[in-house]
């Protein structure tokens, strides 16, 4: 991969600012694998929680013009067996990888945090966002600044991994909660999970389409929001921020790069450019940066 | 890219026997053998199924009624809607002129069928093998007959065709011929045999493994190690990509994604 590419991100030097979101492709060493011979640069895990859960039953996914709906409902095989999935990557693949985790207390994301000390994730994301489990567990926990300060603050007490916040963009105030994370000692933030949630009704059958009758919405439709909200959240905070929604070209990397994230999530673009989209958009940004003028990506800054 | 999905009313309900049904739809795809729709009721699931027919104008599924999502679509009616998203996935080649032989087993048996019809076509010769647990579970043998070939039938318990297993006559079959190229649909164990026994012949498989978006975004059909998705890459593999697959005949992973060994399977 172009040099020109490579960036510093909490002491580490990724080989590209693509960054594999929670969720996407992530259950097994295999896909997480895939996605870094792709070219992401950072690997994420499905989030994972302290028991198994098989997730919302099928269908889980759902297009319309402007990107798709789905409600996965954070299946996943557990913190353990997920994180042997990262051991087994590792054997093979140096690529950094963080441990996304979804707990609903503080006291749940201190154990999960204690588990992603002993593995061999590089860091630790905090799922406090997910809006697919709304009948479950209530309204995302990173609605209120109260909690996602606690939790925050509960897991730095414990891990030995950067400590990364994930946030909704459906709050009143992103810079309260941004504020909140980072006061509260997280090293970066990660955002935009997905929106709403959302709903699509099959007008033949008279019905919702998702089984879950409700899906948090992403792709292409996002972007102008999430650019919004990191431009907002990165004007307050000095931690660095991931920033993901509608990403699927090397000119969107470069848009959210200058609304102020640092490495730019890949997600719904999977599917509109199928799993190479991580070499396609690499290459785009190099040769955005050559025909701009810029030495590298790091030097695609904020605008005011 | 974007998604096929549409609401189609069921045309036909067709009892291939107790257990198995398969529902014709009155509209036109374009669709190659081994590819696989997502079928729902939008009311008790969606789950794949591969098409077992299509023409210029109509096209089938034929699913096993084992759970409580197939027993619900089982009540359908001719006239009753459900969605349908596809078709995805990879097809079987069809060359033109070649012996082929055909295995399959259980309810890899219909989109072989389509398979067959469209080998035909090409001027190949065809040679199929389909085995069932019992003579009651056996179907499209009518189907097959249509198509001007008569499958070698095989029985766990002898109770139609010959007593044994599809293994048993492939083998047979190849110390006669020689073919040119073997494909084979039905349980894992089966198909690593098939693949284990085809002796350098050219062989595809039809490999099945929980599903859920079939878009090839949420990863829960990734075969490991290189994280092939079985609803893009797949269904049907070669011997090459399959050789890549450490995961194949070893287990497979249920909707939390975790591992489920196969019986018999060495871990």
């Amino acid at each position: 991969m172009s040099k020109k590419l490579m960036i510093d991100f909490l002491g580490y030097t990724l080989a590209s600012p693509l960054v594999l979101p929670a969720g996407i492709m992530g259950i097994s060493s295999g896909s997480l694998a895939r996605a870094a011979n792709c070219g992401a640069g950072l690997l994420t895990t499905k989030s994972l929680s302290l028991k198994p859960r098989k997730g919302h039953n099928n269908p889980v996914t759902a297009c319309f013009e402007g990107g798709m709906i789905n409600a996965m409902g954070l299946c996943n095989p557990g913190i353990k067996e997920g994180l042997e999935e990262v051991r087994d990557f590792k054997k093979r693949i140096e690529s950094p990888v963080i441990a996304s985790v979804f707990g609903t207390s503080p006291e749940e994301f201190y154990e999960l945090a204690s588990y992603v000390n002993k593995s061999k994730a590089d860091f630790i994301e905090l799922n406090l966002s997910c809006p697919n489990v709304l009948d479950e567990f209530g309204v995302p926990l990173s609605a209120s600044k109260d909690s996602v300060y606690k939790i925050v603050k509960s897991v730095k007490s414990v891990s030995e991994r950067p400590v990364i916040a994930k946030l909704s963009p459906n709050v009143l105030s992103i810079k309260e909660i941004a504020m909140a994370a980072q006061n509260a000692g997280a090293d970066a933030l990660s955002m935009i999970n997905s929106l709403g949630p959302g709903m699509l009704i099959d007008i033949k059958l008279k019905r919702p389409v998702l089984a879950n009758k409700f899906g948090g919405v992403s792709g292409p439709c996002l972007k102008p929001v999430a650019q919004k909200l990191i431009y907002e959240a990165s004007s307050c905070v000095k931690i660095p921020i991931i920033g993901m929604g509608g990403v699927i070209s090397g000119k969107d990397v470069i848009e959210i790069k200058m609304a102020g994230a640092t490495l730019a999530g890949i997600g719904a673009g999977v599917f509109y450019r199928g799993i190479e989209i991580f070499k396609k958009v690499n290459r785009e940004i190099v040769k955005f940066l050559n025909e701009a003028g810029y030495e590298n990506i790091g030097e695609v800054k904020k605008i005011k | 890219m974007k998604e096929k999905r549409f609401t189609l009313k069921i045309m036909d309900v067709i009892y291939e026997n107790e257990k198995t049904i398969t529902f014709i739809f009155k509209h036109k795809i374009k669709s190659g053998p081994g590819q696989f729709i997502m079928l729902s009721d939008l009311e008790n699931g969606e789950k794949p199924f591969s098409i077992s027919s299509c023409d210029g104008s109509s096209f089938g599924v034929t699913m096993k009624i084992v759970g409580e999502f197939t027993g619900k679509l089982s009540a359908l009616k001719p006239g009753d809607m459900v969605s349908i998203r596809g078709p995805y996935g990879s097809t079987f080649t069809i060359p033109e002129g070649k012996r082929c032989l055909i295995t399959g087993g259980g309810c890899g048996v219909p989109p072989l069928f389509f398979l067959a019809g469209r080998l035909i076509e090409r001027n190949n010769t065809v040679t199929a093998v389909t085995g069932f647990k019992t003579g009651s579970e056996a179907m499209c043998v009518n189907e097959f007959e249509k198509t001007g070939i008569r499958p070698v039938i095989m029985t766990d318990d002898g109770s139609l065709g010959a007593r044994g297993t599809v293994l048993d006559a492939m083998r047979d079959i190849l110390k006669k011929e020689r073919p040119d190229m073997i494909y084979a649909a039905g349980p894992e164990i089966m198909l690593k045999k098939v693949m284990d026994a085809s002796d350098g012949i050219p062989c595809e498989i039809l490999v099945e493994r929980y599903m859920k978006c079939a878009i090839g975004i949420c990863g829960q059909c990734a075969m490991d190690p290189i994280g092939l998705r079985v609803c893009v890459e797949g269904p049907v593999l070669n011997k090459r990509a399959v050789g890549l697959l450490s995961e194949f005949g070893a287990y497979r992973r249920d909707a939390s994604g975790a591992k489920e060994f196969f019986c018999g399977a060495t871990h």
